[in-house]
């Protein structure tokens, strides 16, 4: 592992954030949209990780903990709110509901 | 007695800071058991226990302003001074007065015990928020208060507006947060810290050793987005209006008040903690730091301008007045960033300050929105014509909080208004003070057009306006307060000068 | 690599458990992608699987018979194999570290003793059947593969959970095998009951695991250890763990690590989920109620015995005998025939509970295996019934079926004797060892709490004995005699042989399983489970270790005790005996004769029945506290969401490739092709009225803004000086 150098592990860090950012903007079903945010937050994890270990603290990995916490606890209303959605709209289509705007 | 024991050990001593906290845990748990006994159907028992929680909390809190200035609690993950007590207390009064306009609005009848576990909740996340000194608990304070405001946004959960403003809300702001937490990531790695106090003056090593300006910037701007996210700056305040309108009222109220000063608080630790503090990036004298921390004000101060510019200019062709107050709180923050834009003392006052003006003339302002759409059942100008010579006190008094809102004399928003400028053009932003001044001319248009429609226009449809004792007397004895702090502001600018962070360290 | 011996335990045996315990795995794996591609969707894979595992579990449990000293510990995760001198096979050559954080770690291991070896047998054997008997009870279900494959994944979390040798690896197959009862009750989940009924074990099972958790954290930070041998030989060295554990947080630990066994063996008062369960296919029932899930919370409890204090070991033994008495009575209202035996189980749970609770950790241990056997035997049967009736399952529809079914009955007709404790079965033996365990503890009560409350176990749970007889008999009467009540049972029939000859194997073992045991009994000889299993024990000299609970600090005996032992067995043999023909000759006279009316007794009886009917009111509170309509709406709507997406997703993942490959086509459209649109469009929009018509309602246009905003802020940013 050590011998990996950390931009690599950066690299895939910032693109888990890219591929997150263009699921949330190209796909229509809001499941992978919140699929897409849940990359993001990944990334960032990932990166606190990787600091982590090549850092010489633990701080990272004990936030990246916490992260995939909140980012369960997040989904958990997101998917109830995606849910409902689907009641009120009967169906998932991110354009669906744009009934507020100017 | 309670607190002498735990004043006895270092860990428990922890927890006495924590005691706020702890009340309001225990209030919202109370009304979970509550809520789940057979035969307590009274909607407003669970509205009574949660302001016994806040009292309680409120009663700690008074008594921590008295006590030591500044208390670090859990190794410096959580901090108590007075910056965090003024938010404290702040958040107890606006969501206060929210759970009264809850209980005053007559949409919300379910589910009332739900409805205030939730909410109690997003101030238990506010309360974390604004006394976080660690990014971690930044994070998660920010991710309590959110969550909570998801579901309360969408709680009418059959509404087809409701539904839709939720799920912008959380969509919106999971990706804000998200890119915040990249951007934390990115201030961990420059600086192998989490805690706030101590990634100023790494950071500042950082930059002066490997010269890393990009990456520095780049954590500065992502951090930015999820602050900005919050209360609400442009290019991230899109969310906001579809939010607001689609929200139950006083959870508008409670969002624009509550939500948007706890952004505020945390930005302003974030920015004198990591750049404004002894040590840190704008204590420096080096040249390129100078520049550097230079360009970080400038683009502060460029979000204000562009805030408060669309924020007015949108607002001016709303016919609800929802979105009207919604696209105001918008402009409102703008002006609040140009005290952030300083990075300084006087700035920072000056945000504290604004910010009190600001909880009173907005609470005043949806406050009249509730009294009116419980007669009207709207919330569209033109339902609300003629309603002025109904009830002419309190909508005078509401009228009151316009004034202030516009930022004229004699209230509490040309004080603080006045304070921003001041600010600003202290640090040598002339220009930000002109594009103020400029964006409050346009604003008297549009919070004119209301009053105009309140006194002035004939109401076309015959209605009688449902006396509310109660929302009578809190708008107008907010309206008193608009213009008593208009007048005798001097108390208010000392209890804003207690809350200065830079003060503190001198 | 030595070979395969029989006179000693060698890295052969590792071997071999690790093909048990990955077996089902390889099935589980092998189904849940291709198993409907296979001939017959590979239901023989995965039966096949199973009797190899059964058949190197039985390799092993003849080997610990024959081995003479009862091998401690013999595996600690290994790969090179090393014999200690007393033939243990202590290997510790090689361990693969599993968890490495600042200096603590955690390895990966195998605890392979006489108790895993007998555990194994049960879990492996009763599985196998319930294979070979879901062949014919789930035949021409629409996944009838995926149903293999639940099995597959709950048998290997099962076994893992039996083999692991530390708190940490027990904890993570814990709470597989609590994912994989999940499926398998929610197997079903077009039915409303049993989706409710599968998040309902879920929830239930989540609370007792946060005490659980909470229990093994008090341990780890106390010891700094989380295996088995290590955490009890730091416990035997230092009780007080260099000052930081006390006997109350000791007591604390060990109420919270029993809290984990409350939940998933189904103790009051979490047993809600347990009935509710019954949603599930009856095969399901059968392994995960009768023989393993349940059983998986008593040996744990059986596992950490040493650990629990006195006091702790009083609750214990008071929740399992009121568990036991208290569920007991709930088996005689229901009409449900599972049901019956839902409430059954949880009365027989309680009874291992309340076993190791006194002490009588053996008697426990022994009556989880054969209860296993006949509880097994009468869930299947229950099947068999259930199948004969086209899937009617209430016992007022039935009766008479003793002439249609004549297999189904027999078998059932034993394990009803066996459960009853009617001399010469297993159930006898295990019951009445249980009984004189209680009954000694009364005589010479621990030091946990006053002496009465040490008379409460034998009293509860002589009660409960009587009371299992009655309902029992009840049940046999109701189904199997008397005339037929409905189209269903007159055309009821017997069962094909896939499903009898489970039956048959398991009736023979609830008859012989215990009958070894009887020659102690005779007086010659000994207990062969008492020989093999005995209770575990620590080797206590410091004083400070008096908070522990002396039966497992001095097993020596003062003559009075000793004396008090030998009569104890004598007494609760004749007790039990007269209860058990009290309660079998009162349902005689209520079901069989019709001398009394039950429902005369229940009118004089009403507000008892009704209270019994509504189950002491359990589930009311519970439904309110757990707010069905949040959380158990909103589980419902994710498990539908999880089958239907993730599953079927991973399923048809082939399929799927494809259509990611045109949906990458599709994102380049999207991005670049109206991103240059969008682009263009937005210019003339921004300067035609900037301010508003962003505001599309579109959430992907607000964050493309969000992107667009963010970008220019750096880009001002860097090009500002």
């Amino acid at each position: 592992m050590d011998g990996i150098p950390i931009h690599f592990y950066l690299g895939v860090s910032a693109l888990l954030f890219f591929l997150g950012l263009v699921t949330i903007l190209a796909r229509r079903n809001l499941v992978y949209i919140l699929l897409g945010v849940e990359l993001i937050l990944n990334a960032a994890s990932l990166n606190f990780v990787t600091f982590s270990r090549y850092g010489g603290n633990l701080d990272g990995q004990i936030v990246s903990i916490f992260v995939i916490i909140l980012a369960a606890a997040e989904a958990a209303v997101a998917l109830a709110i995606v849910l409902n959605i689907y009641n009120v709209f009967k169906n998932v289509d991110v354009d669906t509901p744009s009934e507020l705007k100017n | 007695m309670f607190q002498a024991i735990l004043a006895t050990s270092p860990m428990l001593s922890d927890i006495q800071a924590f005691l706020p906290e702890i009340y309001l845990t225990v209030g919202l748990l109370l009304v979970v058991i509550i809520d789940l006994l057979p035969g307590m159907t009274d909607r407003r028992i669970p509205a009574l226990l949660s302001l016994v929680g806040l009292a309680f909390a409120a009663r700690v809190l008074w008594q921590q302003m008295s006590g030591e200035p500044r208390i670090e609690a859990f190794g410096g993950l959580f901090v108590v001074d007075r910056f965090a007590l003024f938010f404290k207390l702040f958040t107890t009064i606006a969501v206060t007065v929210v759970i009264l306009y809850s209980l005053a609005w007559k949409r919300l009848e379910s589910r009332m015990g739900e409805y205030y576990l939730v909410l109690m909740s997003a101030v238990l996340g506010i309360f974390v928020l604004v006394s976080s000194q660690h990014l971690l608990m930044v994070y998660i304070g920010l991710e309590l208060l959110s969550i909570p405001s998801y579901i309360l946004t969408g709680y009418f959960k059959n509404q087809r507006k409701s539904s839709e403003a939720s799920l912008k809300y959380v969509i919106y702001g999971s990706v804000a947060s998200g890119t915040m937490l990249y951007g934390f990531s990115l201030l961990y790695g420059l600086t192998g810290t989490l805690r706030l106090d101590e990634i100023g003056p790494a950071l500042a090593q950082a930059f002066s050793e490997s010269g890393n300006p990009e990456a520095t910037a780049l954590a500065f701007l992502m951090v930015l987005a999820g602050f900005g996210y919050k209360i609400a700056a442009v290019p991230f305040h899109y969310w906001l209006p579809d939010v607001y309108q689609g929200a139950p009222i006083p959870i508008t109220t409670f969002l624009a008040v509550a939500s948007k000063a706890a952004g505020f608080g945390v930005l302003l630790r974030y920015m004198y903690l990591v750049y404004g503090a002894p040590g840190a990036l704008a204590t420096l004298s080096d040249v390129d730091v100078v520049a550097w921390v230079d360009k970080l004000s400038l683009l502060i101060g460029i979000v204000a301008a562009v805030t408060m510019t669309l924020g007015n200019l949108a607002a001016l062709r709303q016919k609800n007045v929802v979105r009207l107050l919604a696209y105001s709180s918008i402009a409102h923050a703008g002006y609040l960033l140009m005290g952030v834009a300083v990075i300084g003392s006087s700035g920072l006052e000056a945000v504290l300050f604004y910010l009190v003006a600001y909880l009173i003339m907005t609470l005043g302002a949806f406050g009249m929105v509730i009294y009116l759409s419980n007669s009207v059942k709207s919330e569209e100008i033109e339902d609300f014509r003629g309603a002025g010579w109904k009830a002419p006190i309190v909508c005078g008094a509401f009228v009151m909080c316009l004034v202030s809102l516009v930022g004229l004399p004699p209230t509490a928003g040309f004080v603080g208004k006045w304070m921003l400028f001041r600010g600003v053009i202290e640090s040598g932003m002339l220009w930000l003070a002109v594009v103020a001044g400029l964006n409050s001319a346009i604003s008297l248009y549009y919070y004119f057009r209301v009053a105009k429609a309140l006194f002035l226009e004939k109401s076309e449809k015959e209605y009688t306006l449902k006396r509310s004792p109660v929302m009578a007397a809190i708008i107008i004895g907010l309206s008193v307060l608009v213009v008593y702090y208009g007048l005798r502001f001097g108390g208010l600018i000392d209890l804003v000068q207690q809350a200065n962070l830079f003060a503190a360290v001198q | 690599m030595d070979s395969f011996s029989l006179s000693q335990f060698g890295a052969f045996d590792l071997a071999l458990m690790l093909v048990i315990l990955l077996l089902p795995l390889l099935s589980f794996v092998i189904l849940i992608f291709v198993g409907r591609k296979l001939p017959r969707q590979g239901d023989w894979l995965a039966t096949m699987n199973l009797s190899i595992c059964l058949g190197l579990a039985l390799l092993l449990f003849a080997k610990m018979l024959v081995h003479e000293e009862a091998p401690e510990l013999a595996f600690r995760s290994a790969a090179v194999a090393g014999v200690d001198a007393a033939g243990n096979g202590v290997i510790e050559d090689y361990n693969p570290i599993w968890v490495d954080v600042i200096g603590f770690v955690v390895k990966p291991g195998i605890l392979f003793d006489n108790l895993t070896a007998i555990m194994l047998v049960v879990v492996t054997l009763i599985s196998t059947l319930v294979h070979f008997f879901s062949i014919g009870y789930m035949h021409g279900d629409p996944r009838y593969s995926r149903y293999f494959a639940y099995l597959g994944l709950f048998t290997f979390s099962m076994i893992g959970l039996i083999l692991s040798d530390n708190l940490l690896l027990l904890y993570v197959f814990w709470e597989l095998v609590g994912v994989s009862s999940f499926l398998l009750i929610g197997f079903w989940f077009e039915k409303p009951s049993a989706a409710s009924a599968c998040v309902k074990a879920f929830i239930t099972n989540r609370v007792g695991d946060f005490g659980f958790f909470i229990g093994i954290a008090i341990l780890f930070t106390s010891f700094g250890v989380l295996g088995y041998h290590e955490l009890f030989s730091a416990l035997s060295a230092d009780p007080t763990a260099g000052g930081t554990l006390s006997a109350g947080l000791l007591t604390a630990a060990g109420v919270l690590l029993f809290m984990g066994a409350v939940g998933k063996s189904a103790q009051m008062p979490l047993h809600i989920w347990l009935p509710d369960a019954m949603e599930g296919p009856t095969p399901v029932s059968a392994l995960i109620h009768a023989a393993t899930m349940v059983a998986a919370g008593v040996y744990l409890v059986g596992r950490l015995f040493v650990v629990f204090t006195p006091e702790a070991l009083l609750v214990i033994a008071l929740i399992g005998a009121l568990t036991a008495i208290f569920a007991a009575f709930l088996g005689i209202v229901m009409h449900d025939i599972k049901k019956v035996l839902a409430y059954s189980t949880i009365s027989q749970l309680g009874y291992m509970i309340a076993a190791i609770g006194v002490g009588a950790v053996t008697a426990g241990l022994f009556h989880l295996m054969t209860h296993a056997f006949f509880k097994a035997l009468l869930f299947l049967g229950s099947g068999s019934v259930i199948y004969g009736m086209h899937h009617h399952q209430d016992m007022r529809e039935m009766g008479g079926l003793r002439k249609k079914m004549p297999i189904t009955f027999a078998c059932m007709f034993i394990a009803t004797l066996a459960i009853s404790g009617v001399p010469l079965l297993s159930g006898f033996l295990s019951k009445d060892a249980i009984l004189a365990g209680a009954l000694f503890q009364w005589m010479v009560p621990g030091s946990g709490g006053p002496a009465w409350l040490y008379a409460l176990p034998f009293v509860l749970l002589l009660m409960a004995a009587g009371v299992t007889s009655f309902y029992m008999f009840r049940l046999i009467f109701l189904t199997f005699f008397g005339e037929t009540k409905s189209e269903h049972a007159d055309h009821a029939h017997e069962s094909p042989k896939v499903m009898t000859v489970p039956l048959i194997v398991l009736a023979v073992l609830a008859i012989g399983s215990g009958g070894l045991g009887l020659t102690s009994h005779l007086g010659i000889g000994t207990h062969w489970f008492n020989d093999h299993v005995a209770a575990p024990t620590l080797d206590v000299n410091e004083p400070n270790g008096a908070f522990l609970n002396t039966r497992s600090t001095e097993l020596v005996l003062t003559e009075d005790e000793e004396h008090a032992e030998h009569s104890s067995h004598t007494i609760a043999m004749i007790c039990s005996l007269l209860v058990a023909g009290t309660g079998i000759f009162l349902a005689c006279c209520f079901y069989l004769w019709r001398k009394l009316s039950a429902a005369k007794v229940a009118a004089v009886l009403a507000p008892v029945h009704r209270t019994l009917e509504n189950k002491y009111y359990f589930d009311n509170l519970f439904v309110g506290v757990l707010s069905k309509k949040v959380i158990v709406g909103g589980l419902n709507r994710f498990l539908w969401w999880f089958d239907a997406t993730i599953i079927d997703g991973i399923v048809n993942l082939t399929a799927r490739i494809t259509r990611v490959l045109a949906a990458i086509q599709g994102l380049f459209d999207k991005i670049v092709v109206d991103g240059l649109v969008n682009l263009v469009g937005l210019v003339t929009i921004v300067w035609g009225f900037f301010a508003q018509r962003l505001q599309t309602g579109r959430i992907q246009t607000y964050l493309m803004m969000f992107l667009i905003g963010f970008v220019g802020l750096a880009a001002a940013f860097f090009l500002i000086g």
